[in-house]
């Protein structure tokens, strides 16, 4: 880049031909988004973008056909998609944008003109954002074909434009952060995506490790899911943006605390040397990030209160059926199991039909619906019929999954006689269960392996820090 | 690096029939410096750092009955695979190309040592990140197992296909090495290509189910293992059911291996090929 030699006559040019100069930050992003792009470097990315959509966009399609996925939950998916790699361009070259000056010593004459590094800074991060709207008119193509002509297209993506940009945003400057931090462009790059793996990391765990109260608190901490989650919500399970508003907040979080970072404490201290321009946090202020960050993940408290009520008065009306429950209400903590027992009984004159005894389950305030697998290995139960007087007694476990306050209640159902008749099912009284968070803080006996071995490598790995330091004190003046 | 054996008198000039082979000082050489100058260790700090949150999560959820003991046993060793072949693939990526920056490949080339036996050393040298990954996590896997025999078998598995992979991605990090002219694009390239290798895990299970999904499965050598630790550690199917996932890992293995050191490695120059 030649920003600096250039400027000034640039300046001067503007400055006689209008009479007033434009702004620094104007003349370095209009040099570095020509650079970019006529350099071909943007095009080489956004070339291999499209080649990335186009491949899981085929083979999504190809999912499509085979397994009936609905159009939204596909425009959902290329959304998505869309947004993870088209922030991953940005990234790369905010990663690049000053440790790659500093390598190629293009950043010196830059920094010797009376520009301010604030405003060096801000040109060069509004070019290095210049791919992410690319990207996404890119994506528009892909969406439209794979929602085949459903509504969500135009919601999708002004919100998909909202979500990604804020991201974009997060990851460019990000990128850049590293990059006025790093030693080289080789080490600012190769920290921007371990960076981005470690959020796409968690995608590849199983539906089933990513639900609890810790999961859903992981996901919404890393930006890349809480924003595929805020995404499927509102679009394909028709929630509304007030509701999934949590999810959104950590895009929002991560945008503007990384921009205060950049804007506010790194870009003026930007320097030739990059340990001028490292970070250099009190000591205070670094244990209480580390603190900050182990509470977060750590956050698991409250003492377990179990008290349980038995037996509610069995009713029920409706072809002589009646079905009772020994359970009126009980507090737990998520994690803990709850068996009741049913009993269901033919309180009429004639024998009844095959019964079907169902478990419901519903959470009585806002928040998470509840996943009845996730709640219960058995959830119906299969009677034979039951002659005039006749009872049958049911066991059910339901596994409390997350804090809440729910309501669970059974449901006897006659089989019909055939398909041109119907039946009126019958429900027993409502078990009442109040769930308190999860309280344990050594499930299955992990923590002190999850916290021994990092702390292990940790020690092991200054040691050769320390050697390194010792033996440079040793060092004669001289060698050093 | 391996400086003993760019030196006079180091090593490689000793006499002959008693001096080690030079692949062997190289290998000590540079794995030496890797592990003293601790970037092994930070590595592999990160690597546990993100084994303890995947362990603590599973295990509260293995408490909420989210899933079986034997899932979550297969998710830590799927983990160690996917984390710990990171380490391998990144060093390998830095490995010729970055000697090539520091301009410490060309006293390396002028050695009469053969350039394939320089790619072994390096070769071997990255590897050894992989066995003390595996060893770190066996702690994370035991404690998720509550001691059930179920270990053995995923451990087994674990250090197979974790092996067999840790030699392909090490091995493609050296390709691309090799073919690169600066190390960034090394890196960038091994990254993205692990990160593609990533994707069909995102895939709807449905999907993966389907023909088509079997296919994808078949073919990306991550996938592939996931899917064989899932079927024979935890729904305890025996290897001739789920021999098509061991293919990936084999071939790949095979191919990368083959194509390193009999095509590549001796053609390493001073300039990327």
């Amino acid at each position: 880049m030649s920003v600096a030699q250039e400027q000034r006559s640039e300046r001067v040019e503007v400055a006689q031909r209008h009479g007033v100069a434009p702004p620094v930050w104007w003349l370095v992003f209009r040099r570095e988004f020509i650079d970019l792009w006529t350099g071909g470097r943007v095009l080489l990315l956004l070339i291999l973008f499209s080649l990335v959509m186009s491949v899981t966009s085929a083979l999504r399609e190809l999912e499509s056909s085979l397994s009936l996925i609905p159009p939204v939950e596909m425009a959902f998916l290329t959304i998505l998609s869309g947004i993870s790699f088209g922030l991953f361009v940005g990234m790369v070259i905010g990663a690049d944008s000053i440790s790659g000056e500093r390598e190629r010593a293009t950043l010196e004459p830059l920094l010797l003109t009376p520009a301010k590094p604030r405003q060096i800074v801000f040109g060069k991060f509004l070019a290095a954002m210049s791919p992410w709207p690319v990207t996404f008119l890119l994506t528009i193509p892909y969406v439209v074909v794979l929602a085949h002509g459903d509504n969500v297209v135009q919601e999708g993506l002004l919100l998909g434009a909202l979500l990604g940009g804020l991201l974009a945003i997060a990851f460019t400057g990000f990128g850049m952060l590293l990059s006025i931090w790093a030693k080289s462009n080789r080490a600012s790059l190769f920290a921007s995506l371990v960076v981005y793996l470690v959020f796409l990391i968690p995608t590849q765990w199983p539906g089933s490790a990513q639900k609890g109260d810790l999961g859903y608190l992981i996901q919404q901490f890393n930006p890349l899911q809480a924003s595929s989650e805020f995404l499927e919500k509102v679009l394909v399970n028709n929630r509304t943006v007030a509701e999934k508003m949590p999810y959104m907040l950590a895009a929002i979080f991560a945008a503007v605390g990384v921009m205060a970072v950049l804007f506010l404490y790194a870009a003026p201290r930007l320097r030739l040397d990059r340990d001028a321009s490292r970070s250099r946090l009190p000591r205070p202020g670094r244990v209480a990030s580390v603190l900050l960050v182990a509470g977060a993940t750590v956050a698991l408290v409250a003492t377990p209160a179990t008290r349980a009520q038995a037996a509610s008065s069995p009713q029920g009306q409706g072809q002589g059926l009646q079905i009772a429950v020994d359970l009126g209400y009980k507090t737990v903590s998520a994690g803990d199991e709850v068996e009741f027992t049913t009993v269901v009984t033919n309180a009429g004159a004639t024998a009844t039909a095959p019964l079907n005894v169902a478990m419901n389950i519903v959470k009585t305030g806002k928040g998470e619906p509840v996943d009845p697998e996730d709640w219960s290995p058995e959830r119906t139960q299969q009677i034979d019929k039951l002659a005039p007087g006749e009872s049958s007694e049911q066991t059910w476990t339901v596994e409390a999954i997350l804090e809440g306050d729910y309501m669970v209640y059974m449901t006897v159902l006659p089989q019909p006689s055939g398909p041109n008749s119907t039946t009126q099912p019958v429900s027993s009284p409502g078990i009442h269960l109040t769930v308190k968070s999860f309280a344990k803080t050594n499930p299955g006996g992990v923590l002190p392996v999850a916290i021994g071995t990092p702390v292990a490598l940790m020690l092991i790995a200054v040691v050769p820090i320390l050697r390194r330091r010792r033996a440079k004190d040793e060092a004669p003046q001289g060698e050093i | 690096m391996s400086q003993d054996l760019r030196r006079p008198g180091s090593g490689s000039v000793a006499p002959p029939g008693r001096s080690s082979p030079p692949w062997w000082l190289i290998f000590k050489q540079e794995s030496s410096e890797m592990w003293a100058s601790g970037r092994v260790l930070r590595f592999l700090t990160l690597y546990a750092i993100l084994m303890s949150v995947t362990a603590y999560l599973l295990a509260t959820n293995n408490d909420l009955k989210l899933v079986t003991m034997k899932a979550s046993v297969v998710v830590a060793v799927t983990s160690t695979i996917t984390f710990g072949l990171f380490i391998g693939l990144v060093i390998g990526a830095e490995s010729i190309s970055g000697e090539r920056e520091r301009a410490t490949l060309e006293p390396l080339l002028l050695t009469p040592t053969g350039h394939r036996q320089i790619v072994l050393g390096k070769f071997l040298a990255a590897l050894s990140a992989w066995p003390a990954a595996f060893l770190v996590s066996v702690p994370y896997v035991a404690t998720l197992s509550h001691g059930d025999p179920v270990v053995w078998t995923a451990l087994f598995w674990g250090a197979l296909l974790g092996s067999l992979l840790a030699v392909a991605f090490v091995g493609f990090g050296m390709l691309v090495s090799i073919w690169s002219d600066s190390s960034r694009i090394s890196l960038f390239v091994c990254l993205l290509v692990y990160a593609g290798l990533l994707i069909p895990a995102q895939l709807p299970t449905e999907f993966l189910n389907s023909s088509g999904g079997v296919l994808v499965s078949a073919i990306d050598p991550l996938e592939s293992a996931s899917q064989l630790l899932t079927k024979v550690v935890d729904e305890g199917r025996s290897l001739g059911e789920a021999w098509v996932y061991f293919v990936a890992p084999a071939v790949m293995t095979a191919i990368i291996t083959g194509v390193l050191f009999l095509y590549s490695a001796p053609r390493v120059r001073l300039a990327a090929e």
